[in-house]
């Protein structure tokens, strides 16, 4: 599903934020991303939904190399990924209903069966009566279950959340992570970054943890592993 | 795609809220240029038709003879006009008849000037009749010395080339303004595409190609461009109705007489310049009508003002977009 190869994440000029990230996402897979504040999760996840592109090395999504790929070809894959960030990135002026279904407009599906579907989903996360609210209209934690619904509308083949807990409180975060995990189940990848501890020790899934400036993996309730060589795919295979 | 619904807020951008008025302007002068455009070839075909079948017989008066024999070699020369094959009528313009077509140049005192007229004769002839005039010139002045024939063909030649001038500049304005509209949607959509930079990138994300973004500027572009283009054709017809009334009112008849012949009484006028432009002033009457496909082209003026926006907005946004996202 998704290879990262010797990748290192760079902004411009200045220097790696992240380097010798080596590691492998086998599909219908659910990994926390976990690290300290300003590790650089976001940057991770924005090189796997495809924002930008890595300094060096090789991504393989979907089993396309990215470097190859044309300008016109990202957004068939970027349809196969949900992305639900940190900040929202809700556009303001569209209704809630029409935030969610975005996804589904831009796919070209029916209007009829766009409507339905995204009053369900919405009603699901517990909006039902703000389906035609604007997003500045709603609260936080309202915001952050609308950014989710727009992720998840299109049952994406590779779920990433950036702190999808971090705006709603304990009983709305629990029903949160069971959706993801009814997601994966039907075969979603999921990646959450995360750097809530309780929730990680709760949902024992696998771990691409940032320490240092790059990536180790480690299965749920196994110590952290000494460094190996960063070279090898295989170090961090985590399928 | 629905057309009507936008990802983007551009109907809310102050630049588009502009756009169909500086495309309205736009579009009524490329609308007055195209229909004065009208206008003059109508008034070329107008003059052309107008001064076919008719000529102007000059006969210089010469003191040193009587009257009587002044009358006898104008007989001789009406006869002569008469007779020639393709010459449908002939008459004598009388004095006063050449003062009052002479008074706009000489003032009112033209009766007490010591000028000697010239006799002229109004001659009508069948237009597809092919008459030499050199020759009925040289017969003319074989009964009246210094007498001339003229079909007022160089005029005419010289104010229909000032006509095909006209309509040439006016085409070309009308390019300009095309051009300038074109313009004008580019520095819109580039704006547009700044603005939203933000939707845009989130529409990417969401698996937006580019040509789903253009298609939201086109469908805004074509919107606007049509309703600015509606009401500036309206406001153009409007004015070009009020111009030809205007100058349908002031107009001097033509062909309704020898009498009437401005050309005849311009003839009298001492130099060529004078001529040409006396006849511009004292044009013929303006019949314009605008035929049924004059009033289509008007009609489609709108529409394809809102095709070259759309297309320019799509082609701006496709070549500058890979900048924003």
């Amino acid at each position: 599903m998704v290879l990262f190869e010797d990748v290192a994440v760079r902004y411009g000029a200045g220097r790696n934020i992240l380097e010798n990230i080596s590691f492998s996402l086998a599909p219908g897979s659910f990994h926390f991303l976990v690290g300290a504040s300003g590790a650089g999760k976001s940057s991770l996840l924005k090189l796997m939904y495809l924002a930008m592109p890595p300094a060096v090395g090789l991504i393989d999504m979907f089993g396309r190399n990215v470097a190859t790929l044309r300008r016109q070809d990202l957004p068939a894959l970027r349809r196969r990924i949900g992305v639900v960030f940190q900040d929202f990135r809700l556009i303001q002026h569209l209704s809630a209903l029409d935030n969610v279904a975005l996804p589904l407009r831009i796919a070209g599906h029916r209007e009829s069966d766009i409507r339905k579907h995204v009053t369900e989903l919405l009603a699901w996360v517990g909006l039902a009566d703000h389906l035609q609210d604007l997003p500045a209209t709603l609260s936080g934690g309202q915001q952050q279950r609308l950014a989710i619904a727009r992720a998840v509308i299109s049952r994406p083949s590779l779920l990433l959340a950036d702190e999808p807990t971090g705006n709603v409180d304990d009983g709305i975060g629990l029903r949160l992570m069971y959706l993801f995990e009814e997601l994966n189940k039907m075969g979603t990848t999921v990646v959450i970054a995360t750097h809530n501890d309780h929730l990680v020790s709760r949902f024992s899934h696998r771990q691409l943890r940032i320490e240092q400036g790059t990536v180790r993996a480690f299965d749920p309730g196994v110590a952290p592993r000494p460094s190996r060589p960063q070279n090898s795919p295989a170090a961090n295979d985590v399928g | 795609m629905n057309w009507r619904r936008s990802d983007l807020p551009l109907q809310a951008d102050p630049a588009t809220r502009f756009l169909p008025w500086i495309l309205g302007f736009l579009v009524y002068l490329s609308a007055l240029m195209i229909g004065c455009g009208l206008m003059i070839e109508q008034m070329a075909e107008s003059w052309q038709a107008g001064l076919a079948g008719n000529l102007t017989v000059e006969l210089p008066i010469d003191p040193g003879i009587d009257a009587k024999t002044r009358g006898d070699r104008l007989n001789a020369a009406i006869d002569l006009v008469t007779a020639t094959a393709g010459v449908t009528g002939a008459t004598v313009l009388e004095q006063a008849e050449l003062e009052r077509l002479l008074r706009p140049w000489l003032g009112d005192n033209v009766d007490q000037l010591d000028v000697a007229l010239p006799t002229m004769i109004a001659v009508t002839t069948d237009p597809k009749a092919v008459i030499d005039l050199a020759d009925l010139q040289q017969r003319l002045a074989a009964i009246v010395a210094g007498s001339r024939v003229d079909n007022h063909g160089d005029w005419v030649n010289d104010a229909l080339h000032f006509l095909h001038t006209l309509q040439a500049l006016a085409a070309f304005l009308v390019l300009l303004v095309l051009a300038a509209a074109a313009a004008t949607v580019i520095f819109v959509t580039r704006t547009g595409l700044a603005v939203h930079q933000p939707v845009i990138e989130i529409l990417h994300l969401v698996g937006a190609q580019d040509r789903y973004i253009a298609r939201q500027f086109q469908a805004q572009s074509f919107r606007v461009s049509l309703i600015g283009g509606i009401i500036g054709t309206l406001l153009a017809l409007g004015t070009l109705g009020g111009l030809a009334f205007t100058l349908n009112r002031r107009g001097i008849g033509f062909g309704e007489g020898a009498h009437d012949l401005p050309g005849t009484a311009v003839q009298a006028l001492p130099t060529a310049t004078d001529r040409l432009g006396s006849f511009l002033v004292h044009s013929l009457r303006f019949g314009i009508e605008l035929t049924p496909w004059h009033w289509l082209a008007m009609a489609a003026l709108p529409v394809m003002i809102a095709v070259l926006a759309m297309l320019t907005a799509r082609w701006t946004v496709l070549r500058s977009i890979h900048r924003v996202m």
